[in-house]
């Protein structure tokens, strides 16, 4: 399995011309509260390619988290479909993996055994993920974002960084072909969040796989992102996107340089007058 | 052992010989009747002169409260968990308890009465309802503080919600059982104890009740401190259950 999501990476190239890993089209989302229904997205289209990281960028309340929701299933678009391997979703296709702003790790697992869960439910389980099998690729992922002495403890010994690291890795654990990221650095001070910059970059080259990444921090955006897709205020839609056409991996001290901080210029111009986009 | 750590352990030792030390020396002093308030030392001789029936009757109450108390605790968590689990028995169950749960339970005692006699009976049942309430609330509580995120990224995964519940639902409900267990424990004492003081014809209420009918306070008292002592060990053990069982939920 891990060298299966690993020729999914060389052969991305190929398939960005081919059909997209998910596919948004024409979508709308309306969510019904008890009072009023709320239009979270609208006429939104956008697409994933394999093996890209696309950040998707804009105001907080725009229905950037509904994205992801629609992605993953958890929640079917009102109207225009979102399409996976070009095939309606319908319900959770269990090829995602997800990480949050807050770690939330249960706590009363140590940090081996908070990796595992995804393991332990839903598709994995009835397909039979053995057990040996699923703790080598943790101890493998634990190595990679150096929390190798942290396996056995429990997340209220870990610093919020820490936590944040084994929160990822759990979204990975079971190989997802999705990574999808809602503003999993938002909560973290500045100078955890470029160490974790750093620890993404990496769990991306080790996995392969294709992720979404939340954000309102440009910078970030910009730093780690294939492609950074801007959406609109509520109800929102995908109003501007940008390449990045930086190699791979990055260093921070790239933020600082002109072709940089040109890129994340522009995409604030595109989030504060969205109106002017529109027409 | 640091010298802060020692003072922490003796402080509630000290706290109680004071206490102790005041009340003995202030009836001494102030020559209070033996049959208004009884000194600590009286107390003692009592207890020591009625120590078999005092042991007989502690016995008796303690194994009643035992029985009320393990079936409040099924009855309390399995309403907990379908009250927790599902919403809908949580809005058709729950103004139902809450009135019942705001009824004085000595009120109920007369009747139980009269469905079961005199005894032992109405003593476990009485301590039985009033200690489930705590640990329904606690249950239903813990299960609903499963956070949002957690349960996409399971459910994302095609998690059941029979998964959710046991992977997730159910231990992060532990601590609170555990800390409604202690509390609830002593409730159940409560419980039995009210209602062998009403009607019973056994057990250290019973006994407190007959001791007073004939004047002998300090065999009342007897009673009240066995009471506490035994109040005490039942907190003290579940506090101990809590501590062990639970540890990820302290700092």
């Amino acid at each position: 399995m891990f060298f299966m999501t690993a020729s999914t990476t060389e052969t991305a190239g190929e398939r960005v011309q081919g059909v997209p890993l998910a596919e948004f089209r024409d979508v709308s989302l309306r969510y019904d509260g008890s009072s009023e229904s709320t239009l979270a997205l609208e006429h939104l289209d956008l697409d994933v390619h394999p093996g890209e990281l696309l950040a998707v960028v804009g105001m907080s309340g725009c229905g950037k988290s509904s994205l992801l929701k629609l992605i993953s299933g958890l929640v079917l678009p009102t109207s225009g479909s979102v399409k996976i391997h070009g095939k309606s979703v319908t319900r959770p296709l269990g090829i995602v993996g997800m990480a949050f702003q807050k770690a939330s790790l249960l706590p009363w697992r140590t940090t081996l055994q908070n990796l595992l869960l995804p393991t332990e439910v839903g598709s994995a389980r009835r397909n039979g993920t053995r057990n040996g099998e699923a703790v080598a690729r943790a101890r493998d992922l634990l190595a990679t974002v150096g929390l190798t002495e942290a396996e056995n403890k429990l997340p209220k010994e870990l610093s919020g960084g820490m936590q944040q690291r084994v929160s990822l890795c759990r979204a990975v654990i079971h190989q997802p072909e999705l990574l999808l990221l809602d503003e999993p650095f938002g909560a973290l001070d500045a100078f955890t969040r470029e160490e974790l910059w750093g620890v993404l970059q990496r769990l991306r080259e080790e996995t392969g796989c294709t992720v979404v990444l939340i954000t309102h921090d440009l910078t970030e955006a910009v730093f780690l992102a294939d492609r950074v897709a801007v959406m609109s205020p509520r109800p929102g839609r995908i109003v501007y996107e940008a390449a990045v056409p930086f190699a791979r991996p990055r260093h921070l001290d790239q933020r600082y340089q002109t072709d940089f901080t040109a890129i994340t210029a522009d995409l604030r111009h595109h989030i504060s007058q969205p109106q002017e986009v529109l027409s | 052992m640091s010298r802060s750590r020692r003072r922490e352990r003796l402080a509630p030792l000290i706290t109680i010989l004071a206490f102790f030390a005041l009340w003995e020396f202030g009836t001494r002093l102030l020559d209070v009747p033996v049959f208004i308030l009884p000194k600590p030392t009286d107390i003692v001789a009592s207890m020591q002169r009625w120590w078999s029936p005092l042991q007989m009757h502690a016995l008796h109450t303690l194994m009643t409260t035992v029985a009320g108390f393990a079936i409040s605790i099924v009855l309390g968590s399995v309403l907990g968990l379908v009250v927790g689990y599902s919403k809908t028995a949580h809005q058709a169950l729950y103004p139902l308890l809450i009135g019942f749960n705001s009824v004085p339970k000595v009120a109920l005692v007369p009747i139980l009465i009269i469905w079961f006699g005199l005894g032992t009976i109405p003593a476990i049942i009485t301590a039985c309802l009033i200690s489930f309430f705590p640990i329904l609330v606690n249950v239903a509580t813990g299960l609903a503080t499963v956070p949002q995120e957690l349960e996409d990224v399971l459910r994302s995964l095609g998690a059941r919600k029979s998964e959710l519940f046991i992977k997730v639902g159910l231990p992060s409900s532990m601590p609170y059982f555990f800390a409604s267990l202690k509390v609830s424990v002593t409730l159940a004492f409560v419980g039995s104890i009210i209602s062998e003081t009403v009607a019973s014809n056994r057990g250290i209420g019973y006994l407190m009740i007959a001791a007073s009918g004939r004047f002998d306070v300090p065999l009342v008292f007897a009673g009240l401190f066995v009471i506490a002592v035994m109040g005490i060990l039942l907190y003290e053990g579940f506090a101990f259950l809590e501590r062990k069982l639970t540890a990820w939920a302290y700092r």
